[in-house]
C-alpha cells in the first residue's frame, strides 16, 4: 500500500512491555523526550528526567527539585532508564527521531540512541512532567461508551 | 476479470481532486505555491454547478489572497468530504454488483445546535486545525503542536463531543509523535487530511440525528474488530438481529503503556457478555434500541446459545452508510470468505491473525486503494477445530497479571505523598 495514499494507520511494532515499576511514565513531548522514574533506593522517591532534543541536553532531579546526584559528566542510570523504557515502548528509530539525532533509522538500541546523548547537565522544572503524567493517568478515570465512533474505521489497526 | 479489480469510473478523477487539496495541506496554506492554487481553482470548478459552488468558488479565490478564514477552510473540507463520499458510494455499487447484495439507504435529520458548553470547545478544536492547515503537515514542529494538549482535553471532557474526542486525540496523538514531521520519509497525506477534515466538520456541527428503534431478540455474534490508538480503544461486534446487520460498540480510553492483548481486557470488562460471546461464538439475548445506520444502543445482554458464525446466513444487504459519513474507509462488507483475488489487508498483532491464515475466515471487505479482507473469525481445519483470532487475544487477556493500570496508580499515589 502507497503510504501517501493509505488511509488506515501504519501498522507499528508492537512495544515490548516496559518496566512499569522501574520507568512509569516515559513520553516524547514538546521537543523532549522526558519522564518518571522510580528510584532504585527509595519506594517513596522518583526522578523525573528528561533529555531535549537536538542539543540533547539531560536533566535529572527529584520530584522536590533536587538533583539527581548521579550527573557527574554524563548521564545517570535514571536516565539510562528512561532511554531503555522509551526505546521498549516507541522502537529506537522513533526515540531518535524524537530526540532529533541524525539518521534516526540508524538507531537500533537504547545503546544507540545513549551514545549520541553528548549534551550537558540542565536545570528543569520537575512539576511540568509530574504535571504530564497525572494527565496521562487522566485518560484511564474518562467515562467509557458505546457509542458508535465511525472516525476510528481510520485506527483499525487491530 | 474479478469485480474487484479496477476502480470505478470517475474514482481516480476524484481521487486526484482529493491529492491536489491535500498538497496544498502538506505544504501549508500560508504559503501556496501557484502548482497548489492551480489545484485550489479546479476544485473549484469540479464544484461549480453544486450546492457547494460558490463557497469553494470563495474559497479557491480568497486563500491565495492571504485571507485566511476559518470559514474557507471548513468550505474546502466540505468539498473534499463530498468528494470521498461520491468515491465511496461509486464502490458500494461496484461491491453490491458484484456480490449480489443491495444498498441500503440510511436516513438521518438535522443534528440539534450545540449548547454554548458544547460549542465553545468546538471552536478551540477548529482554531487549532486552521493552524494546522495554515503552517502545513510537511513541517510541524513539536513545540508547534504541544499546546494542542490543552484544546484536546477540553473535547475529551465535553458529554456529547465523544465522535469529536475520539479522533481529534488520535491525530493530536499522531502529529506528537511523528514531529518534526520534515524527518519523516513520507508524509501519509491522504490520511492526514481525510483526519484533518473529519475533525473539521465535527467541529461545525453534532453528527446527524438518527431515529432509533425499540428492539430485542437473539443476536447472532459473528466476531470483533478492533481499532485503537494510543488513548482510546474501540470493540465493534458485528452481529445479525432480525435478519440485517447490526453492530455494537464498547470503547474505553487507555493510556499507551496498556498493550498487547491487555487491551482486550478493558472491552471485556465494559461488555462481559458481549466480549464472552465473541471468545466463545455464541447469540446474545439483548434489548436496545437500533438505528437506521444499524448501529445499536444495548439496554440489556444476557448470555445465549453456541454458535457456528460460518454456519450463519449473511443478510443480502451492505451495512448501511449515514449519509455525512459516507467515505472509503467506512465500506466494511461482511463475507462468509474472502472472494478470490481479494488480497488480505494486513492487519496487527493485536486482532490475533498471524501471517499464515487459517482455513477458514469470515470477514470484512474493505477499501484502501483496492478491496482487501479484513479477518474477524478463523477457524483451523482438522479434527478438533479451534477458533482464531479475537477469541485467542480474549482468552489471553483473561490471563493478564499484574495489569499496567494499577501499576501505574500506585507510582502515581507514591508521588503525591512524596511531592
Amino acid at each position: 500500500m502507497d503510504p501517501t495514499t493509505s488511509m488506515v494507520v501504519q501498522a507499528r511494532d508492537v512495544p515490548a512491555r516496559r518496566k512499569l515499576k522501574k520507568v512509569p511514565f516515559v513520553e516524547l513531548y514538546g521537543g523532549r523526550l522526558q519522564g518518571v522514574v522510580s528510584s532504585g533506593s527509595s519506594a517513596t522517591r522518583v526522578y523525573v528526567s528528561a533529555i531535549e532534543a537536538k542539543s540533547t541536553d539531560y536533566s535529572c532531579a527529584t520530584n522536590n527539585n533536587r538533583p539527581c546526584g548521579g550527573l557527574r559528566g554524563g548521564p545517570c542510570k535514571h536516565l539510562q532508564a528512561l532511554v531503555d523504557n522509551a526505546v521498549a515502548q516507541y522502537g529506537a528509530p522513533r526515540v531518535a527521531r524524537g530526540l532529533q539525532l541524525a539518521d534516526p533509522d540508524a538507531c537500533t538500541s537504547a545503546r544507540d540512541i545513549l551514545a549520541r546523548i553528548v549534551g550537558s547537565k540542565q536545570k528543569m522544572d520537575a512539576s511540568e512532567v509530574f504535571s504530564r503524567f497525572l494527565a496521562y493517568l487522566r485518560y484511564v478515570e474518562l467515562p467509557p461508551g458505546q457509542a458508535p465512533l465511525p472516525e476510528l474505521s481510520w485506527f483499525l489497526t487491530g | 476479470m474479478s469485480w474487484s479489480s479496477s476502480n470505478p469510473d470517475g474514482v481516480s478523477d476524484a481521487l486526484a481532486l482529493v491529492a491536489s487539496f491535500d498538497a496544498a495541506l502538506v505544504s501549508g496554506f500560508s504559503r501556496l505555491d501557484p502548482s497548489a492554487v492551480d489545484g485550489l481553482t479546479e476544485l473549484a470548478g469540479a464544484f461549480s454547478g453544486t450546492p457547494l459552488g460558490p463557497a469553494v468558488a470563495d474559497a479557491a479565490a480568497a486563500l491565495p489572497r492571504g485571507e485566511l478564514l476559518a470559514h474557507h477552510f471548513v468550505s474546502l473540507a466540505a468539498a473534499r468530504a463530498s468528494l470521498m463520499g461520491a468515491v465511496a458510494d461509486a464502490l458500494a455499487e461496484q461491491a453490491a454488483a458484484g456480490l449480489g447484495l443491495t444498498v441500503p439507504e440510511c436516513v438521518t435529520d438535522a443534528p440539534p445546535p450545540p449548547s454554548p458548553e458544547v460549542s465553545a470547545p468546538m471552536e478551540g478544536a477548529r482554531d487549532w486545525l486552521v493552524e494546522l492547515a495554515l503552517g502545513g503537515f510537511g513541517q510541524l514542529e513539536p513545540r508547534a503542536i504541544a499546546p494542542a494538549a490543552a484544546t484536546v482535553e477540553r473535547v475529551q471532557n465535553t458529554p456529547g463531543l465523544e465522535r469529536l474526542a475520539a479522533v481529534l486525540t488520535g491525530l493530536s496523538d499522531e502529529l506528537m509523535d511523528s514531529a518534526p514531521t520534515a524527518m519523516l520519509p513520507v508524509i501519509p497525506a491522504r490520511r492526514w487530511a481525510d483526519l484533518w477534515t473529519r475533525c473539521l466538520l465535527l467541529t461545525q456541527a453534532l453528527p446527524d440525528a438518527q431515529d432509533a428503534v425499540e428492539v430485542s431478540g437473539t443476536l447472532a455474534v459473528v466476531g470483533c474488530e478492533l481499532r485503537h490508538h494510543d488513548h482510546l480503544v474501540h470493540g465493534v461486534v458485528w452481529g445479525v438481529l432480525d435478519g440485517r446487520w447490526v453492530r455494537a460498540h464498547v470503547s474505553a480510553w487507555k493510556v499507551d503503556a496498556i498493550a498487547g492483548a491487555e487491551v482486550w481486557g478493558l472491552l471485556g470488562a465494559q461488555a462481559p457478555v458481549l466480549m464472552a460471546a465473541c471468545l466463545n461464538p455464541s447469540s446474545v439475548e439483548v434489548a436496545g434500541f437500533l438505528a437506521p445506520s444499524g448501529d445499536l444502543h444495548l439496554t440489556s445482554v444476557a448470555p445465549g446459545a453456541p454458535l457456528d458464525p460460518f454456519a450463519l446466513d449473511f443478510p443480502g444487504n451492505l451495512p448501511a452508510i449515514p449519509p455525512r459519513d459516507r467515505h472509503p474507509v467506512q465500506l466494511a462488507i461482511p463475507v462468509a470468505a474472502c472472494p478470490a483475488g481479494v488480497p488480505r489487508v494486513r492487519i496487527g498483532a493485536l486482532s490475533g491473525f498471524g501471517d499464515v491464515p487459517p482455513a477458514f475466515e469470515l470477514g470484512l471487505l474493505r477499501w484502501d486503494g483496492q478491496w482487501g479482507f479484513q479477518p474477524l473469525l478463523g477457524r483451523t481445519s482438522g479434527r478438533k477445530p479451534k477458533w482464531v483470532g479475537p477469541p485467542e487475544q480474549l482468552a489471553a487477556a483473561a490471563k493478564v497479571k499484574a495489569p499496567a493500570l494499577d501499576i501505574l496508580r500506585e507510582r502515581a499515589s507514591k508521588l503525591l505523598r512524596a511531592g
